[in-house]
């Protein structure tokens, strides 16, 4: 038998191999510097090679869209926006985290290489062009995960956090990987472009598909039996109900940086995994998926926006808040258009920009042991604090989908793509949802400015980096709401293997 | 023969996977686990697949189930029973849920042409019948075929899981490390 390796087309990957360097290099680097002194040189390292890794991923951006690696990755402008994006949202947790370290006294040595292992997990969900690659993916980035969750050595929840999610992660890891086999059971191939050929659909970047069935010979009840079971592994990690029993609990039990990273960063990785998997190889059979999704979709939109009415903590109630996000988000994959896929990418960077910067206002509010998350907590805070407060409540009033913020222009699209591909009645629910949600967000920005505050709290300095975070984050909230020309001109370039 | 092989091997494995499931013994569930394991392993030898059957039983019939064992036995766990109120809850739905699954199943592998049969030479769909193939025209040298395939095909995919691994490492010296501090 000959051997021959493969086209070893480095450039392809490059983001992520600087991002495994940057992993280790945190790794080494530690151990060098021994065990205190390395704190803010590991933070810097880790945000230089996320940058590193960003600025390639943009020289990259007029390559040509092509698959590498015996086509296992796609290196096209899908890849590279969503890399960027998780970046951005890398750094941004870096920065959180880098204050959080300081107050609770975590090891910061493991810290930084598992968060920039799970951001290369992140970037393989997006990039994947065969299962393979998708399931190994969500395995690291959840294996990474469930450490950081737990990340904590002063307070107990978040072990309780971390073993929730470990078990039931696995629980829905199996669902993926049995959702595998029976997709590759009934077309003879992993390749999501081989799957989509064999089913049908027309062309794009297809490589070798040698062992995939002719194309109309496939087995579709084996194939409809894979594509639930899919949605049920790829939903747990994208918090879509019923698979969301996990996300409150672990978004409140996890450290503050860990719980932005989760409802921003590895929310938008499940959906570009999302996108790509049923886009690309399953576009033809959309008339039997989408239905199975809207339904989730409201589901997931109703479920999110009705129980976050109930909460008192802040951190619980942005859990809910992202599952009801999900909802909307899974709206622009019903769709299944051209249209849909590049609303789902700006309501990614739009959701990242309003979430991020709430939760950077918690981190600032937080203290040593004591994380300050009652939502009466925020009472008065327009007295003590009237530049946080004002962030506070652009971030919230984006989040309800209040004009002029990227929140209102989001829905828009997203909803708008719906009513195109013919789901009136999604859309509506959609709106009623959003319109119940503003209740929940308007209350934290009542307390803030109507409500006077409880107890003199000492005023502390609030951190410098992560108020330049929210300050940034409620400039892009409503610089993209105003305009938001230039990013949809971008997510449309990025999705155009849609059809 | 061989189908006759199969079904009995199939049979026990999935008689033994029950059990693993229902036994309240954490001891007796690790050992049908093993069962379970052997069974996979004739399986994989029906399919032509040698490598496979003898990792399968070398690394999780032996190294990984003993590690299970020690683990079970070091720490001596007393389970507490489970709360049956809570329980007697979610059994029936539990129960609706798996049986709704079961049905479903049986729907989509009955609407599937040419199933069900996993062995060569009976009517199979095109699909597996296409990769049974490639592995049976290989069979002088399995584990050369696995082996090129990895660092071929599979490369990528092969080079992550390294670091998937390295990621768990950390996580696990990460765990070691927070127990003292509990004390």
């Amino acid at each position: 038998m000959t051997f021959a390796l493969p086209a070893l087309d480095w450039w392809a990957i490059a983001p992520m191999l600087v991002l495994v360097l940057t992993g280790c290099a945190t790794l080494v680097a530690e151990l060098v510097r021994g065990d205190d002194a390395g704190r803010a040189p590991l933070a810097w390292l880790t945000v230089a090679g996320a940058s590193v890794s960003g600025g390639i991923a943009l020289g990259q951006w007029d390559d040509p869209a092509r698959l590498a690696f015996s086509d296992m990755v796609s290196s096209d402008r899908f890849t590279l926006f969503f890399t960027v994006l998780f970046l951005v949202v890398t750094c941004v947790t870096v920065l959180f985290a880098f204050e959080q370290l300081r107050r609770e006294d975590f090891h910061p040595g493991e810290f930084y290489p598992l968060l920039a292992f799970s951001t290369i997990g992140m970037v393989l969900m997006a990039a994947a062009a065969d299962l393979v690659i998708t399931f190994i993916g969500v395995e690291l980035l959840s294996i990474c995960l469930y450490i950081l969750v737990g990340f904590s050595r002063r307070r107990r929840e978040p072990e309780e956090s971390a073993i929730k999610y470990l078990l039931l992660g696995s629980f829905a890891s199996a669902f993926l990987l049995y959702g595998i086999a029976l997709v590759y059971g009934s077309t003879g191939t992993t390749s999501l472009a081989c799957v989509g050929r064999a089913l049908g659909a027309p062309g794009g970047l297809v490589g070798a598909c040698e062992g995939a069935v002719a194309t109309g010979s496939v087995a579709t009840g084996m194939l409809l039996a894979g594509i639930g079971l899919l949605v049920v592994g790829l939903g747990f990690k994208a918090a879509l109900v019923p698979f969301h029993s996990w996300a409150p609990d672990v978004y409140e039990g996890a450290p503050t940086a860990i719980t932005a990273f989760m409802s921003v960063g590895v929310k938008a990785a499940a959906f570009a995994a999302l996108l790509r998997v049923f886009l690309v190889a399953f576009p033809t059979l959309a008339p039997d998926w989408s239905v199975l999704l809207a339904v989730v979709a409201t589901v997931t939109m109703v479920t999110g926006n009705t129980v976050a009415l109930f909460q008192r903590n802040i951190k619980r109630m942005l859990g809910y808040s992202s599952i009801a996000h999900a909802g909307y988000l899974l709206v622009a994959i019903v769709a299944a258009s051209h249209a849909g896929a590049a609303s789902l990418l700006f309501y990614a960077v739009g959701y990242a920009a309003m979430n991020l910067g709430a939760f950077a206002i918690v981190v600032v509010l937080g203290r040593a042991g004591e994380e300050r998350v009652a939502i009466s907590d925020y009472a008065g805070l327009s007295q003590r604090q009237p530049l946080l407060a004002a962030l506070m409540a652009t971030f919230m009033f984006a989040l309800a989908g209040v004009p002029p913020t990227v929140g209102f222009v989001g829905k828009f699209y997203v909803f708008s793509a719906a009513v195109d591909a013919g789901y009136v009645w999604l859309a509506l629910a959609g709106l009623a949802s959003s319109v119940a949600s503003a209740y929940y967000y308007l209350r934290v920005v009542y307390q803030m400015y109507m409500v006077d505050p409880k107890e003199v709290v000492a005023s502390h300095s609030p951190h410098r980096w992560v108020s330049l975070v929210a300050t940034v984050a409620g400039f892009a909230v409503i610089a993209l709401g105003v305009f938001p020309g230039g990013i949809i001109g971008v997510a449309t370039a990025s999705t155009s293997f849609v059809r | 023969m061989e189908f006759l092989i199969f079904s009995a091997v199939a049979a026990i494995a999935i008689a033994a996977g029950l059990l693993m499931v229902l036994q309240r013994n954490a001891m007796y569930s690790a050992l049908f686990l093993v069962v379970v394991f052997f069974c996979l392993a004739v399986i994989y030898i029906l399919l032509g697949a040698y490598f496979l059957a003898v990792v399968q039983v070398a690394v999780y019939a032996g190294a990984i189930m003993v590690l299970m064992l020690f683990v079970i036995m070091l720490l001596n766990v007393a389970w507490p029973e489970p709360d049956d109120r809570v329980l007697g809850l979610l059994r029936p739905l539990g129960a609706t849920a798996a049986v709704t699954f079961a049905m479903l199943m049986a729907w989509a592998l009955a609407g599937t042409p040419g199933l069900p049969s996993p062995l060569p030479g009976t009517s199979l769909p095109v699909g597996a019948a296409m990769t049974l193939g490639r592995v049976g025209e290989a069979q002088a040298g399995h584990v050369q075929e696995v082996a090129v395939t990895l660092f071929s095909k599979y490369l990528l995919p092969f080079e992550l899981v390294s670091i998937l691994l390295l990621a768990a490492i950390l996580g696990a010296s990460v765990l070691a490390r927070k127990r003292p501090d509990h004390a």
